[in-house]
């Protein structure tokens, strides 16, 4: 019934989604999980006060992607709803820069609320705030140092789907002065995000923002869920490496069947 | 909109088109392919329509600025320019046309080739400004980078092999292990993601969930 | 006076300068270039010996995945791959999910290569290219189950009228994949190729990205997902030298080595910078 070579990762799948659904329920019954700390999201609010106490404007930056890009773009926009009350809440010049045209009512709407629930929805102005730079890479890349020239940013937070320019904006708000975020899921532009960023959210620490910055004890349970499923992981890893050494493929067939 | 047509109906329609698919993937059947395919080329023509209606926001949005004489509206204007130019040229003559390759090639190419090539002199000052004997983690960061960098460097290369062995002997034994590290925890996370998604818990894709609420 | 040490200016050089060094040496080795040897690697080999292997009349299909950002790197690659092939004999069925891939195709294939007057051979018979499609990933995967559900190429001919079209149907009678790409994900990448063809249908997949994106993909190369992993950069010039067609990308080894040097120069002069200063601090 099942296709050649996917009854193993079907049944991965299934268990994953019944610890994820148990965790839930467990969490919606009252039981806590304790995320750690994320250096790189506790210092969101640390850049959004240094933007308000120079007056300068701050960029909350959802990367390149669409919504084609799935997780890495929610992720981003989690970041963005987070920022914008942020902004919205002590009044701090925020830009939105969006590359996919796709992604634009999107954002308008996320940025447009959290002003609305701030009590500041006179304050939103959605022409200066949310920028279409592009769908274009190097477009949208060219706009960005644009506007960390023009505009002196104070802090850049860039959480999301970025590419080849992710070391030119990194090192063109460098040069500005600006203090900056950055958090990625494209492994090989990590080196480049962690030497021109103050901190960086590696792989799924950033996948973990949405959770991490909304604090709904549903999405910590997910969080919790993968946790789980890294150590099963690291488990089978080392159980491997074992029967590896032993000569035995056992494991390998049980994983390829 | 009601907060039924706004939230509801788009994360039933996720739900079930997501559901519908996983077991196709996993479970192949004559009508679950014929579903699945059905859905597939869908989803083929609906990522069409999005890119147009994507690029009518955008004449919205940015008349919107003209109109209202913002900031840098002339980009604004030149913007809708170039669009027209392009979308001019191109659904008439087709994609292929000498006229609209000759405006590709001479304009958008040697910009986008500009702009990567630009990639060589950021990092060229971000390796003098970061890669330094400041701290044990500096000292792993600055010395495999410098072996990598040797064993790429043909000058180098074609007298002595002996840092593309050593280049080879870290990225298939230090950067390959933390690579797959990296990307189980990336798949983990997108599994949730998608699991959430499919479940409704995951709703920022549709705006904003308290707004729809 | 203004009581900077010889230190702290080397450690401060202003980036200008840098980027001055840099684009004055990458113009003079690029006008002058100074043609030293290159060794062939043996992951190049690999994708060279694998095209070797395929018998004539082999169906290999090419996916174009990057634009003019990427054309330097994967270009001279594209090129020197898709001679082999032609020289081979082989049938080849060009694919792209890139709004740029078009471009490319016609820079490379019709305005480079020109399979027509190089090799002689015909489009439609011995290559076709479907043309872009805004599809994705989901475009991917229903390729492999029926390549034929775009219908018509690019010139807008049906693909049952293209005899190179004939016996293909969906993955099994692909006998190799090569995707060139710059795509880290979402659209052609390594993953998707790997997650939409080589392991569930285990299609015998190439993939030729640029040098930094080697580690990602690596892991892919390893579990044998991929059968070949070609780093773009100067496997584009070991690539034209096993063909025999030099090119752009043993002209631009030269200027590789440049940049690599003046950065590893300049690393080590921010280091005697920083340790003459920690010194001097101490003294």
């Amino acid at each position: 019934m099942i296709a050649n070579g996917m009854t193993t990762p079907f049944v991965i799948l299934l268990f994953f989604v019944g610890v994820l659904l148990f965790l839930i329920w467990q969490s919606k019954k009252g039981m806590k999980f304790e995320m750690k700390h994320l250096p790189g999201l506790d210092a969101i609010e640390e850049a959004v006060g240094r933007a308000t106490e120079m007056g300068r404007p701050m960029i909350a930056n959802p990367g390149l992607g669409g919504l084609r890009r799935g997780p890495v773009t929610i992720a981003g926009l989690s970041v963005v709803t987070y920022v914008s009350r942020l902004a919205a809440r002590k009044g701090t010049g925020l830009i939105v820069p969006v590359a996919n045209p796709e992604l634009l009512p999107v954002v308008d709407e996320i940025v447009k609320t959290s002003y609305v629930m701030e009590g500041a929805p006179e304050a939103f102005d959605p022409d200066s705030q949310i920028r279409w730079l592009g769908d274009n890479q190097w477009s949208w890349t060219a706009g960005l140092q644009g506007i960390a020239e023009r505009e002196r940013v104070a802090s850049n937070i860039m959480i999301g789907d970025f590419a080849a320019e992710a070391m030119i904006l990194a090192e063109t708000f460098a040069r500005v002065g600006a203090f900056q975020v950055g958090g990625l899921t494209n492994t090989y532009q990590i080196p480049f995000f962690v030497a021109a960023c103050d901190y960086t959210l590696v792989g799924d620490e950033m996948l973990a923002a949405g959770a991490y910055l909304s604090g709904d004890p549903e999405q910590i349970a997910t969080i919790a869920a993968e946790d789980i499923f890294k150590l099963i992981f690291v488990g089978v890893i080392v159980v491997g490496i074992l029967l590896g050494l032993s000569g035995s493929t056992a494991l390998i067939s049980l994983l390829g069947a | 909109m009601s907060a039924i047509v706004k939230k509801n109906i788009p994360l039933i329609v996720t739900f079930l088109i997501g559901i519908v698919l996983v077991f196709e993937w996993f479970i192949p059947t004559d009508v679950g392919n014929r579903v699945g395919t059905g859905i597939r080329e869908s989803g083929i023509i609906i990522n069409s329509f999005a890119i147009m209606a994507g690029v009518i926001g955008l004449y919205l949005n940015e008349a919107r600025k003209i109109m209202r004489r913002r900031d840098d509206w002339p980009y604004s204007v030149w913007m809708i320019v170039v669009v027209s130019l392009y979308i001019a040229v191109g659904v008439p003559l087709g994609y292929q046309s000498d006229t609209y390759q000759w405006i590709y090639n001479s304009i958008l190419m040697p910009l986008g080739a500009t702009m990567y090539g630009a990639i060589s002199f950021y990092i060229a000052a971000a390796a003098y400004r970061v890669l330094k004997f400041r701290s044990l983690q500096a000292i792993v960061l600055l010395l495999p980078a410098m072996i990598l960098i040797l064993g790429n460097t043909p000058m180098i290369t074609s007298f002595w092999t002996g840092f593309v062995d050593s280049g080879s002997w870290i990225m298939s034994y230090i950067t390959q292990p933390v690579y797959t590290g990296i990307m189980v925890g990336v798949a983990l996370g997108t599994m949730a993601t998608g699991v959430r998604t499919l479940l409704g818990l995951e709703t920022g894709w549709l705006g904003r969930k308290e707004e729809a609420e | 006076m203004s009581g900077k040490s010889v230190f702290d200016r080397l450690e401060s050089i202003p980036r200008e300068i840098i980027y001055a060094i840099l684009l004055v040496g990458l113009c003079y080795v690029l006008v002058n270039p100074i043609g030293l040897p290159i060794k062939v690697t043996g992951e190049t080999r690999e994708l060279y010996d694998l095209i070797e292997g395929l018998p004539e009349g082999s169906v290999v299909l090419v996916d174009i995945a990057f634009g003019a950002g990427g054309m330097p790197e994967l270009g001279p690659a594209f090129t020197a791959v898709m001679h082999h092939m032609f020289q081979r004999n082989l049938r080849v069925i060009v694919i792209t999910l890139y709004t740029e891939g078009p471009q490319m195709y016609n820079i490379l294939v019709d305005g480079k290569i020109k399979p027509d007057t190089t090799y002689g051979k015909t489009y439609g018979t011995d290559y076709c290219f479907f043309g872009y499609n805004a599809g994705g990933v989901t475009t991917m995967a229903e390729l492999a189950r029926n390549m034929r559900v775009l219908g018509t190429d690019y010139r807008g001919t049906s693909l049952d009228q293209l005899s190179v079209m004939d016996g293909v149907e969906d993955y099994s009678d692909i006998d190799l994949v090569i995707t060139f790409t710059t795509s880290s994900g979402g659209i052609s990448s390594p993953a998707d190729w790997v997650q939409q063809w080589a392991t569930p249908y285990g299609a015998p997949l190439a993939c030729v990205v640029l040098k930094m994106m080697t580690p990602t993909v690596s892991p892919y190369y390893g579990t044998g997902q991929v059968d070949a992993l070609i780093p773009g950069a100067g496997a584009s010039a070991e690539y034209e030298l096993l063909v025999n067609r030099p090119d752009e990308g043993l002209a631009s080894t030269d200027a590789l080595s440049f940049a690599h040097l003046l950065v590893v120069a300049l690393v080590v002069l921010g280091n005697i910078a920083f340790l003459g200063k920690g010194g001097a601090q101490r003294a």
